[in-house]
């Protein structure tokens, strides 16, 4: 006979309650998944935000709820285009297809982040060459730990793992409509890991900028064909491609699916998106944040067996955050151990110093500034007395399809003026040891212009 | 070879794509720039996938991501088109200080340009799909095929012309020796 589901439901502080079925549980006990509870989502930014102290394991339960949500809402009929492609790539709601990626987009949802390491991001340069967290969420996903989990809930690993991972770590093709489910995940604008992570660690870190309406965006949310692109007007002169080539064919536009949204949330897209800019600018980049990352790093690469992180998933799973802890106080402790330095700088926060930032004035005059002032820092004070750090969004975000009442697609960035404008947010920064600070300020503002017009 | 050097090469190829009628939007630059690397094998240093509608690159959208950052290139809304590449505000010194390697490869930038630059979306993914399927190993008439199951959306009318099309590029950058 068949056994019917419960339901079970967590409180979150973001999105009220979190559910899933007696199946989906059976995922959440995992010791894959209960791994995340020992993982600090935003690494060692509680030395800087008191409040960040939250985990993975939340935020995937987040990530789930949100991406159902997004799911519901752009398969329903109301919302589905009568674009052939995209109607015929859209499971029609109650149908088996439906049901069956429902359940693969929330799996794939919850476990995307399987493959974290200790402190997230903190150290992932400590990973072999060609490996990333990607990569083994891919692994874990697949292998033998999870297959039985898989099987009692009727669905391929493959499947969750190519949608938790998308098309850039996944070796395999994915079809176009497991590519828009694998966007509702991790999608540039509209991925529910973005929208959870930017409410979640501006809720944690205290930080209010992060939040936005994302009840109105998720709403709004559709799948649209790609609108980057449009026919020229009749008669138009603006750009001398070929006119005739457009009119023999009516395919000129793109019509590649993606999600965007309905016209109406456009001011909520651009909430999100300027939420994202300031918790980059505000958290995400923060300069003692940077460092402590720096430290970490540093300890770990002495402190790991050959300097990198295992990639056996069952090694793998056997480190978290606690046990990396425990191994900083033992070396802080220890005067003689190969970590002791950078373990006291994380302890007794006794970390470097920001220096030098990369700057616009300073690269109109030499576009390698950075690296110069680097080098020359270096030189002067010896490599362990100095340390730095590159980092950048990698993608924008900002061009999306928005569907007009009139029933066409436009560009968001020809709608909305705020969106065209929102930078990108990256950082270059150089810092050194408390001991050399004072020094180093004095040297490097007498020294500067001699040094970036070498 | 320096990142600077790579990002040059990749605003010389939005700045050809333009002066060859381009609007040079993200789908331009992206199949152009698979073109470069991987019918002329030019050292743009980004790697392609088969995506939704043809041939992309995470890393190239990357790439433009952070060129955007450091003001080598910005993008234009252009309505009713999509955005434009335009040139940042310190693109001019990238390309005096890092032109080397865009040089070395300016035959092949222009000739992609001349031959894709005036091209729609919808055309550039169905001839950039065409490079991928011959690059797959399939020859002749099964390309017209492959295209189809890997893209149902591009009619067989279309795609045959893409093969053609595709082919006659070939043949020509093969001719001028712009294969590197």
């Amino acid at each position: 006979m068949k056994r019917a589901l419960t339901v079970s439901e967590l409180r979150d502080p973001i999105h009220g309650f979190v559910r899933f079925d007696s199946d989906e549980v059976k995922v959440i006990n995992s010791p894959e998944f209960q791994r995340l509870r020992s993982v600090h989502q935003l690494a060692l930014t509680y030395n800087v935000y008191p409040g960040a102290t939250h985990k993975r394991f939340e935020h995937c339960l987040g990530v789930m709820e949100t991406a159902s949500r997004i799911y519901d809402v752009v398969t329903n009929d109301r919302n589905v285009l009568s674009d052939p492609e995209i109607k015929s790539i859209v499971p029609k709601v109650g149908d088996f297809d439906w049901n069956y990626w429902r359940r693969v987009l929330r799996m794939a949802a919850l476990c995307h982040d399987l493959g974290h390491l200790p402190f997230s991001h903190a150290a992932e340069n400590l990973l072999p060459e060609g490996i990333t967290h990607e990569k083994l969420s891919y692994l874990i996903i697949t292998g033998s730990g999870m297959e039985k989990v898989w099987k009692e809930l009727k669905i391929q690993a493959a499947d969750v793992a190519k949608i938790a991972v998308g098309p850039k770590h996944c070796a395999e093709h994915l079809s176009v409509w497991e590519s828009i489910l694998s966007e509702m995940i991790i999608g540039d604008t509209f991925g529910a890991d973005r929208i959870d992570y930017l409410l979640r660690d501006s809720h944690h870190a205290g930080v209010q900028y992060g939040k936005f309406d994302h009840y109105r965006l998720i709403d709004t949310i559709r799948i649209l064909p790609k609108a980057d692109a449009k026919p020229p007007e009749q008669g138009s002169d603006q750009l001398s491609f070929d006119l005739e080539e457009f009119r023999r064919s009516k395919e000129g536009q793109s019509k590649e699916p993606t999600l965007g949204i309905e016209q109406g949330g456009l001011q909520s897209s651009e909430a999100l998106l300027w939420a994202r800019y300031f918790m980059w600018t505000q958290v995400y980049l923060h300069h003692v944040r940077q460092v402590y990352d720096l430290h970490l790093a540093d300890f770990l690469g002495l402190w790991l067996p050959q300097g990198k992180f295992a990639i056996e998933p069952s090694e793998h799973l056997q480190l978290t955050d606690n046990e990396v802890n425990a191994a900083i106080a033992v070396a802080c402790r220890n005067d003689s151990s190969s970590g002791h330095s950078s373990a006291k700088c994380i302890m007794q926060r006794k970390h470097f110093r920001r220096l030098y930032q990369e700057n616009y004035r300073d690269c109109l005059k030499n576009l390698k500034a950075f690296d110069f002032v680097r080098t020359a820092l270096e030189d002067r004070y010896t490599q362990d007395k100095i340390r730095h750090k590159r980092i950048s969004q990698k993608s924008e975000g900002k061009q999306f399809p928005v569907l007009m009442s009139s029933g066409d697609c436009e560009s968001s960035v020809n709608l909305s003026a705020t969106l065209a404008r929102i930078p990108v947010v990256s950082s270059a920064l150089i810092f050194v040891h408390p001991e050399v600070r004072e020094d180093a300020i004095s040297w490097i503002s007498t020294e500067k212009e001699r040094i970036l017009l070498q | 070879m320096e990142i600077l050097d790579r990002y040059c090469l990749a605003l010389e190829l939005a700045v050809s794509l333009k002066e060859n009628g381009s609007w040079a939007g993200e789908t331009h630059v992206q199949k152009a720039g698979y073109f470069l690397v991987e019918l002329l094998n030019v050292p743009l240093g980004v790697k392609f996938i088969l995506y939704k509608h043809g041939p992309f690159s995470f890393e190239l959208r990357e790439m433009l991501t952070q060129m955007e950052a450091l003001g080598f290139i910005g993008w234009k809304p252009m309505p009713p088109y999509g955005p434009s590449i335009e040139m940042g505000e310190l693109g001019s010194a990238l390309r005096a200080g890092f032109g080397d390697l865009a040089e070395k490869y300016r035959d092949q930038i222009s000739f992609i340009s001349r031959h894709l630059g005036h091209r729609n979306v919808a055309y550039l993914e169905r001839i950039a799909t065409a490079l991928y399927v011959s690059k797959e190993g399939c020859r002749d008439s099964a390309r017209v095929g492959r295209i189809k199951e890997l893209k149902p959306h591009v009619d067989v009318f279309l795609a045959e012309q893409a093969v053609k099309e595709f082919d006659k590029i070939s043949q020509l950058a093969n001719s001028l020796n712009l294969i590197a």
